[in-house]
């Protein structure tokens, strides 16, 4: 019942200027199909609830040890672990935590209560021609509750917009995309195999969905996370250009440089960052990516 | 930057701010001469004395002249004001931490002798003698500041208009009017002929002050050989023959007229902030009628107002040590007002508005900070040229809110036409040429105030009663006990500082009237009454509440976690407080995390802002100036959150003792999370019609929030939104934290790096490290 009713979600930012017209609320949705290993929000990654751990603003006082039912919590001067097979997210940690070191990412949340939490925002929807957001993970994850926030958000002139990464059945891109005003849209790698081996999927509904978004005539944003030695080179780039312009449409696309900003999330999560090697792209390297998709039948943007 | 107005500043800022006594030994030379003529006339014969003698230079290349010292970056000195504590502290002016001064020896010699004069005549000496013993006391417990104890007043808007208009003989004609047709009802009826006496005197006497410039630059003319140059000094020379004693004709006339009257006003005293009111308004007919006629052009009109941002900033105060930390940076709050409305309710916008926000992208110097005015029919064009002035990081343009400070200019028993042609006075507002409002009368320390509400008035690390008695903390029932006994504190320190400054406010008057300055004031000739006598239209005095946001973050805290969930236990608080929270961290954790905090739209805590409020503005209001009128309420800090903050204890919100507190009504520090919409929401949850004078809101962000041209265009509207919401002001201070890392390490480099702090703009190196800390603190909005 809780799961038909409710949306799980991570975050909520404020004055938002790069993902869609105005001055923007994003809720980030929690849980993705994919696992692209350069993800700027691990944390969105998993479609449940997950406890974290923030060692340096521990003060080793004990009481998540005292007051964890499972036992699951271990502590001292050294080392703060909480066994996951034990814990069941109960949250009495994260809520006597007096030091804020054990957060929980992730929250169920009604479709009214979301709207009126973003929606404390709408005096500056209205003066910028803003509005919301929704991002991630994937929103279409969650198809039922995007649909009914979209029909809320409607109902009250509030203008939407859509951040996916398309990996969803037509059928959800028909009846609960196309619902947003505006959608922007992931596209990465055109190459299937290496698609497969570095985000754990195949591309091609992917492909489908966007072929299909472009002819349905929605105001799309196709953003591509320009990642040097992953998607940066030639053929990449040129596979892009062909599919996104064989339509004959006039297509509206950014790149977005590669950033490692999302570091200190992984450590947090205990999880390994696998991309420490990669250095973000230089701005030649940005601008001979430009340069290349600019001759098909591309509007380069930058928000 | 055309390389003679980047030359230009480069010669004027690069001074080393050293101090001269030259003022200063004229001025007492003067008043030996003159001793037993009534004061107003001494002043007036003062200040004629150091026009007539006073050292002139011409910087090269300045387009209008005129310099209130012998020397670029150097203070004007009033010994007239302060005596005692300049002497106190002469050996430390070159070596104090926050605005060092340089002063050789030998004028070191020169000042020392002619200060012994002014022993028991100088207002710090007086001021100091009739300070009520209670004031005194609240001022060494950091509870309170008193405003003009040993320097002049300033925070004024002169009539500039009037001077264009009929230039200083037509304001003699006037004055001799009044001479020539008065006739005394009352004792102190001569009183009014002497201030008329000293007002002429005074008018002249700048006149005089004119012609010694029109002909040094005659002299400078004859030797300068590059052509160009020799040519603009013989016309400038030309023009101080004409201005500013006759009206101004065209808007190279105007410029020196308003700037030589302006300097004019920093020799006869040395206030702060004196205002240059609606310059793209009252320099309007002289920039169309000139550009119409083909005698100016845009960019020439520009370079002069480059100019005038660069001599400003040439000008600095010096002020006591413990004013310089608290007023970091030698401002003298030189504000200027582009925008806004004109007297019948149209937009105001014209091509001056602009060419401000060109002049001072172009020059980036510290002062005059442009306080723009917003309203429902501001150009968006104006809107994003100011958003690209901020995005350099200068600090300005701040944007005022027409829409709510109309409305307090009304309350303040302004017509409507007069409400509409206010001009900014820092984050305050007056209108030109007819008030008087002393910002600066006083600051209460909330969060102190608080602190005594808990200790039954006692200072908690002292021990001293220096509070009222409200009762001891473990005996209240509710939290309304505590918040009744923290505003009764509150009040307490209000009638304190009125008790005291209405005292200063005497002293003043009877000691340093200005009659130049009230010359520019009406009704100050209609009236026969200097300014500090009550002879402007509108009469006011500004109390200042400092720590807001601190001190509703502990009552918050206090409220949720002792009275409503029983965590905290009222010992275990005052113990953590008194230990400064080092024995028991856990507390420390539980105020700080635990309670809701002011700054991200949490209605419990923002509610308890807006009721606090409320409260010290009705009380505020209720206190009578003795100049007529009465004390306005104002939510504004300068630099003295770092101040009170430093003579704070731990506080109740998590803060450890000595910290700074936010400035005006900002969040605290790191504590506003949930993003910078949700700050404004809290902030003008406030009613900030109902504190009369001015709030500050100070938001920091980075310099990417405003890269591209449609984040821009967004961020116009943000500033926009946040006036629809009904907020008084808001500034930003972009820039990036390793930026100000840098600067802090390596000052040098960073000579030209201008932030923002609470109302001023000034050069991030020359702050004291305290203050550079705190500017790196401060919340960094995740735009």
């Amino acid at each position: 019942m809780e799961k038909a009713t409710k949306g799980l979600i991570f975050d909520i930012q404020r004055y938002a200027i790069h993902d869609g017209p105005g001055i923007r609320t994003i809720a980030f949705l929690k849980g993705c199909p994919i696992q692209c290993q350069w993800c700027a929000n691990p944390e969105s990654q998993k479609p449940k609830p997950e406890i974290t751990f923030l060692d340096k603003d521990c003060i080793n006082c004990g009481t998540c040890v005292e007051v964890c039912p499972k036992n699951a919590v271990k502590l001292d001067a050294h080392s703060r672990l909480i066994d996951r097979n034990s814990c069941d997210l109960c949250g009495q940690c994260v809520e006597r935590c007096p030091s804020e070191a054990i957060k929980m990412m992730g929250r169920y949340i009604t479709v009214k209560d979301l709207f009126e939490e973003m929606a404390t925002d709408a005096p500056f929807w209205e003066r910028s021609s803003g509005g919301v957001t929704l991002s991630g993970g994937e929103p279409l994850m969650q198809p039922a509750f995007v649909l009914s926030f979209l029909k809320l958000c409607k109902d009250n002139y509030v203008h939407t917009v859509i951040e996916t990464a398309l990996h969803a059945p037509r059928q959800i891109i028909k009846d609960v995309l196309c619902k947003a005003d505006e959608i922007i849209c992931d596209l990465k790698i055109m190459n299937d195999k290496q698609h497969t081996s570095l985000i754990g999927v195949s591309n091609k509904t992917i492909l489908g969905n966007l072929s299909f978004l472009l002819k349905s005539g929605k105001p799309v944003l196709v953003r591509m996370p320009l990642i040097p030695s992953i998607n940066n080179d030639e053929d990449n780039l040129k596979a892009v250009g062909a599919f996104l312009s064989a339509g004959g449409q006039k297509v509206h696309m950014e790149l977005l440089p590669y950033h490692r900003m999302a570091q200190s999330k992984y450590d947090r999560l205990k999880k390994t960052y696998q991309m420490k090697n990669i250095l973000p792209p230089t701005q030649e390297e940005m601008d001979q990516a430009i340069k290349e998709l600019k001759k098909f039948n591309i509007t380069m943007v930058r928000t | 930057m055309t390389t003679q107005i980047e030359a230009l500043k480069q010669r004027y800022l690069s001074h080393t701010p050293e101090l001269f006594p030259e003022r200063a030994l004229l001025a007492t030379k003067s008043y030996k001469k003159n001793a037993g003529h009534p004061i107003v006339l001494m002043r007036a014969l003062a200040f004629k004395d150091i026009l007539e003698n006073m050292t002139l230079f011409i910087e090269k290349g300045e387009f209008f002249l005129g310099n209130p010292s012998p020397h670029g970056r150097s203070p004007v000195v009033c010994p007239e004001f302060g005596a005692e504590w300049i002497e106190k502290e002469l050996d430390i002016f070159a070596q104090r931490e926050a605005d060092a001064i340089a002063i050789s020896a030998e004028n070191k010699k020169k000042l020392i002798k002619c200060l012994k004069f002014w022993k028991n005549k100088s207002v710090d000496s007086i001021t100091k003698k009739h300070m009520p013993g209670i004031a005194k006391k609240a001022i060494a417990g950091g509870m309170i500041t008193v405003g003009g104890t040993g320097t002049a007043i300033g925070n004024i808007p002169l009539d500039y208009a009037k001077v264009l208009d009929k230039g200083l003989n037509g304001i003699l004609i006037d004055i001799q009017q009044k001479i020539d047709t008065f006739t005394a009802v009352k004792v102190e009826d001569a009183d009014k002929l002497n201030f008329w006496q000293a007002a002429k005197i005074s008018c002249q006497a700048v006149i005089v002050f004119a012609k010694r410039y029109s002909r040094l630059a005659k002299k400078e003319a004859k030797k300068e050989k590059d052509p160009g140059l020799k040519q603009e000094l013989e016309r400038i020379s030309d023009i101080l023959l004409r201005v500013p004693a006759r009206p101004a004709e065209n808007f190279r006339e105007a410029i020196q007229s308003v700037w030589l009257v302006y300097v004019a006003v920093h020799i006869e005293s040395d206030p702060h902030a004196i205002l240059l009111g609606r310059f793209d308004q009252y320099m309007a007919p002289f920039y169309e009628k000139d550009v119409e006629q083909g005698r100016l052009t845009k960019q020439t009109a520009m370079e002069l107002m480059a100019c005038l941002w660069i001599k400003c900033t040439s000008m600095i105060k010096l002020r006591d040590e413990s004013s310089s930390k608290a007023f970091a940076g030698f401002p003298l709050f030189q504000n200027i007002t582009a925008g806004g409305q004109t007297p019948s309710g149209e937009d105001a916008t014209n091509e001056l508005t602009y060419l401000m926000m060109d002049a001072a992208e172009l020059v980036k110097t510290s002062q005059p900070s442009i306080g723009l005015r917003y309203h429902g029919k501001t150009p968006d064009k104006l809107m994003l040229r100011a958003a690209r002035v901020i995005r350099t990081g200068i600090g300005y343009p701040a944007i005022m809110n027409d829409e709510v400070i109309i409305p307090k200019h009304l309350l303040r028993g302004a017509t409507m036409e007069e409400a509409r042609d206010y001009c900014t006075n820092c984050v305050e507002t007056d209108i030109p040429g007819k008030t008087d409002s002393r910002a600066h009368s006083g600051y209460v320390n909330f969060p102190k105030c608080l602190l005594l509400a808990l200790n039954n008035g006692k200072d908690l690390e002292t021990g001293a009663q220096i509070g009222v008695k409200t009762g001891e903390f473990n005996c209240f029932d509710d939290f309304e006990t505590l918040y009744q006994a923290f505003k009764t504190q509150v009040s307490f320190f209000i009638d304190t500082i009125v008790q005291a400054y209405n005292i200063v406010d005497s002293i003043h008057a009877q000691v340093v009237p200005e009659p130049f300055l009230s010359s520019l004031i009406d009704d100050c000739i209609k009236r026969g009454k200097t300014r500090q006598q009550g002879g402007a239209k509108y009469n006011f005095s500004g109390i200042f509440g400092v720590g807001l946001s601190v001190a509703v973050d502990s009552l918050a805290a206090i409220r949720k976690l002792i009275f409503e969930e029983k965590i905290i236990k009222p010992d275990a608080l005052m113990t953590a407080l008194k230990n400064n929270f080092n024995t028991d961290p856990f507390v420390q954790k539980i105020l700080l995390n635990k309670a809701p905090k002011y700054g991200n739209n949490i209605d419990s805590v923002d509610n308890l802002a807006a009721d606090f409020t409320s409260f010290f503005a009705k009380d505020v209001i209720q206190h009578k100036c003795i100049r007529g009128g009465f004390y306005i309420p104002e939510l504004h800090s300068v630099a003295t959150h770092v101040l009170f903050g430093e003579m704070t204890g731990a506080t109740p919100d998590g803060r450890h003792a000595g910290e700074p507190f936010a400035d005006g009504l900002s969040p605290s520090h790191g504590r506003d999370k949930n993003g910078p919409t949700a700050a404004i929401m809290s902030v003008t949850k406030i009613d900030h019609v109902e504190v009369l004078q001015g709030l500050l809101y100070n938001q920091k962000c980075h310099p990417t929030v405003l890269e591209s041209d449609a984040s821009l265009k967004k961020f116009a509207k943000y500033m926009a939104t946040f006036c629809d919401l009904g907020g008084h002001h808001i500034q930003f201070n972009v820039v990036s934290r390793q930026t100000l890392e840098k600067a802090k390490k390596e000052p040098q480099s960073y000579k030209d790096l201008v932030v923002r702090i609470a109302g001023y703009s000034a050069y991030f190196t020359e702050l004291n490290s305290r203050t550079q800390d705190e500017i790196i603190k401060r919340t960094e909005l995740r735009f």
